[in-house]
């Protein structure tokens, strides 16, 4: 049911298992402003997650992604709302209700899939709501939560941690992919009514093996800190998902060595995504007035999450402090083999000034011509680099 | 091949001597190395770009010529970045929270264009109090501690503080806020830096320094986010296990902070038995078990690593939070796994160690990489710091 993409037979070799989930059409939860349930404990349903999960799966599938082993298997769960369908009608196709069952038989198949080489990697990307059950934890709402007379209230809810823990390497999985992405794309708030209850349990997706030597990296991506929330979009994406995607997209970029040819490859990385991802999210909740915070945890070792065609380009913003400095300043930036980048000259209009160049290092310089005291010439090296991909500079050029 | 070195040109001779993290690139962006401003390299004659970027976000770049012998690349803040005083140069650019501290500076700006209209300064009182205690819910209050000697910076007061033995906690009051508890990483001769940051907000937050600086960075440059600078300063001189980890002598909150590192890198080569060493050698340092734990669960080594969890109530809660959070994940994790061998009387003590972690970690704030606590309730009679400052 879930399995979307499935090009076992052709690779011979690692490839990239994908197990994308994204759920906003909770049926078991109120419309957003309709009376709540005994049984949904604050949430509604939410129409920003099954599409935000659709945007990554369609980055994971797209041909001009350049993941550094091949995609072999995507299975995808997505439970859509009207207005995400009207927005994207793709998502129509994935309208089919699933249940705790079937959630269960896609991780263990995808377990599977990811054991038979330890050179292959994982994705897993869940968007929908989330709780905690104790500090440091992320449970996962699964469409069947809050539903009366089902078992107990977090039935149809999974710890990420117990995901995390079920594909370490074990005797018995001994050549699981080493490299593992986790994304928690959810919030992490404790109910609470749920201090009511003396003990609540998730269902655990896969029974716990002691592992052998973990030498993972598997890093988990949180949406948000603990105990905060993670914000959506209505009708468009979350929050974390749209930063996500700008970093995968040239945000999180780094350079590597040069080759044989004298070519700079560009990749993003773990250690890359996790600065950018703060740093994107920063400026998002600027935008968007909320205060979203991010973390990571798990095993973070470096490696390649995807390739770049380039370096991206950075909007560069430069404000000279103070303001009236404008009228008498010119600006140049030459790059880091002296080519002139950019140049205004004065009156600078408008001002703060704005302007698009390729990453990298520029000797910026501000230089008033002729003298006009109290201002004095600015001359600075900057790294012009992403993160993050809006370069805010200000220059001083008063004592 | 010639020689690239590193230089540094901060206020304080102290500074200048960070084992700071630094990238080199080509002029086209080509990566050519990362490495410490200790370790020269190797490179080709040619012109270089050298990056570094500190925990508090400035950013030290520079152009270096490398001719047929060498070349020396001189990292100097920004006149905007420079910390106003040498000493103060931890906090300026180690800090890892925002701080009114910016907005002191740049109301020195502004002075002679915005004028008060009243009292232009604010009184700004926390009361402390040192805790010798290995759980801050059980507060004991230090009656040999005095008051600290302290040194206003701009709307910020630091002071140094010198562990006694064992574990310390530090309770901060302030009105109207619950109280602040935070774990004094101090042992011996090496202190730590207290900072106590009055944010825009109006609260009143703490900051913590190592005297490590290397660790510091380290610990700062994991919480910040920098990990591919973290991942560098592990093999800082400063940083060496040989050195940290001396049966009764070394600095184990360093070891401890390098250990969690490695963890968190998945470096479990470069630990092997430093951890055993660590929680021997450091009766009294909770991490010590933590670290251990983790270390053994990672190579596989699983009963072993429940039994470093399980004694973790005999030496009281790890002085970082990774450490908590380290033991919580795992005593779930192997009170929950099916057909283990692990005995009934070994799983009945995990399950009372992990109820007693899961209360502590209501009232923990993982951000911070110190153990830091609010709401746990205060009885102690404080030191009072009442001092004025301008307000921004």
């Amino acid at each position: 049911m879930s399995l979307v993409v499935d090009k076992r037979a052709t690779i011979n070799g690692p490839g990239l298992h994908a197990f994308i989930v994204g759920v906003s059409a909770y049926p078991n939860l109120p419309l957003p402003g309709q009376p709540e349930t005994p049984y949904s404990f604050g949430m509604c349903q939410l129409s920003s997650t099954a599409l935000a999960a659709y945007k990554i799966y369609e980055w994971i599938t797209a041909p001009t992604t350049r993941l550094p082993v091949p995609l072999a298997t995507c299975r995808i769960l997505l439970v859509p709302s009207p207005d995400e369908i009207t927005s994207q009608p793709a998502l129509a196709g994935f309208n089919s209700l699933w249940t705790l069952d079937d959630f269960v038989q896609a991780a263990s198949e995808w377990r599977a899939d990811a054991s038979k080489n330890r050179d292959s990697m994982t994705l897993f990307y869940f968007a929908g709501h989330g709780v905690q059950l104790t500090r440091g934890d992320a449970v996962m709402l699964l469409p069947g939560f809050g539903k009366p007379g089902d078992g107990s209230t977090l039935r149809h809810a999974i710890d990420i941690r117990t995901l995390f823990y079920g594909m370490a390497p074990t005797d018995t999985c001994p050549s699981i992919a080493r490299t593992q992405l986790y994304f928690a794309d959810a919030c992490r708030i404790l109910p609470e009514e749920f201090r009511k209850f003396e003990k609540m349990s998730t269902t655990p997706i896969f029974d716990l093996e002691l592992s052998s030597i973990d030498d993972r990296c598997a890093p988990i991506y949180y949406a948000a800190i603990s105990g905060t929330i993670a914000n959506g979009i209505r009708g468009r994406q979350t929050l974390f998902s749209k930063a996500l995607l700008e970093c995968l997209a040239g945000t999180a970029g780094e350079p590597l060595e040069e080759d044989m040819q004298g070519k700079v490859p560009w990749r993003v990385s773990v250690y890359s995504l996790d600065k950018a991802l703060a740093t994107s999210i920063d400026e998002l909740n600027g935008g968007l007035r909320s205060m979203q915070e991010y973390e990571s945890g798990g095993m973070r070792k470096d490696a390649t999450i995807c390739f770049l065609y380039g370096p991206p380009s950075v909007e560069v913003t430069l404000a000279l402090d103070p303001e009236e400095a404008a009228h008498f300043g010119q600006v140049e930036f030459h790059d880091s083999q002296g080519v002139l980048a950019w140049q205004i000259s004065s009156p600078i209009n408008p001002h703060p000034c704005q302007n698009s160049l390729p990453a990298g290092f520029y000797n910026i310089n501000v230089a008033f011509n002729p003298t006009h005291p109290p201002f004095m010439d600015y001359k600075r090296i900057r790294s012009i680099l992403p993160p993050p991909l809006r370069h805010k500079l200000r220059a001083r050029v008063i004592k | 091949m010639s020689k690239l070195s590193f230089k540094l040109g901060f206020k304080s001779t102290e500074f200048n001597k960070l084992d700071l993290p630094v990238e080199v690139l080509k002029p086209n962006l080509a990566f050519v190395s990362r490495t410490l401003t200790s370790q020269a390299i190797d490179v080709k004659p040619g012109i270089y770009l050298v990056r570094a970027i500190l925990p508090a976000g400035q950013e030290l770049c520079t152009e270096v010529v490398v001719d047929d012998q060498k070349g020396e690349a001189l990292l100097t803040p920004d006149p905007e970045q420079e910390s106003p005083y040498g000493y103060h140069e931890t906090h300026h650019f180690l800090s890892s929270a925002h701080s009114l501290s910016t907005a002191f500076y740049s109301a020195r700006q502004i002075d002679d264009v915005v004028e008060a209209l009243g009292v232009d300064s604010l009184k700004f009182e926390v009361r402390i109090t040192f805790h010798h205690t290995h759980d801050p819910r059980k507060p004991s209050r230090d009656i040999h501690a005095t008051k600290p000697n302290l040194i206003p910076i701009g709307s910020d007061v630091q002071f140094e503080y010198y562990s006694r033995n064992g574990t310390q906690y530090l309770e901060v009051l302030q009105p109207s806020r619950p109280a602040t508890h935070v774990a004094l990483p101090a042992y011996g001769n090496q202190s730590c830096l207290v900072v106590l940051k009055r944010l825009l907000s109006g609260r009143c937050a703490v900051d913590m320094h190592l005297s490590n600086k290397e660790a510091d960075l380290l610990l700062r440059g994991l919480e910040r986010g920098y990990l591919q600078q973290a991942v560098v300063v592990t093999t800082s001189d400063s940083l060496k296990a040989k050195k940290l980890v001396r049966e009764k002598e070394g600095d184990p909150i360093s070891a401890a902070v390098w250990a969690y590192a490695l963890l968190q890198f998945g470096e479990l080569d470069r630990l092997h038995d430093w951890t055993e060493n660590l929680k021997n050698w450091f009766p009294w340092l909770p991490d010590g078990l933590a670290i251990r734990g983790e270390y053994l669960a990672r190579v596989g080594k699983h009963k072993e690593a429940l039994k470093a969890f399980v004694d973790l109530p005999m030496r009281g809660v790890p002085l970082f939070s990774t450490g908590l959070a380290y033991a919580i994940d795992r005593l779930k994790m192997y009170i929950n796994v099916k057909n283990s061998s692990f005995s009934e009387e070994m799983l009945v003590r995990a399950d009372t160690v992990l109820k007693d972690l899961l209360d502590l970690s209501t009232y923990v704030d993982f951000r911070e990489a110190v153990l830091t606590t609010t709401g746990i309730p205060s009885i102690a009679i404080p030191i009072r710091i009442i001092y004025r400052i301008r307000h921004a």
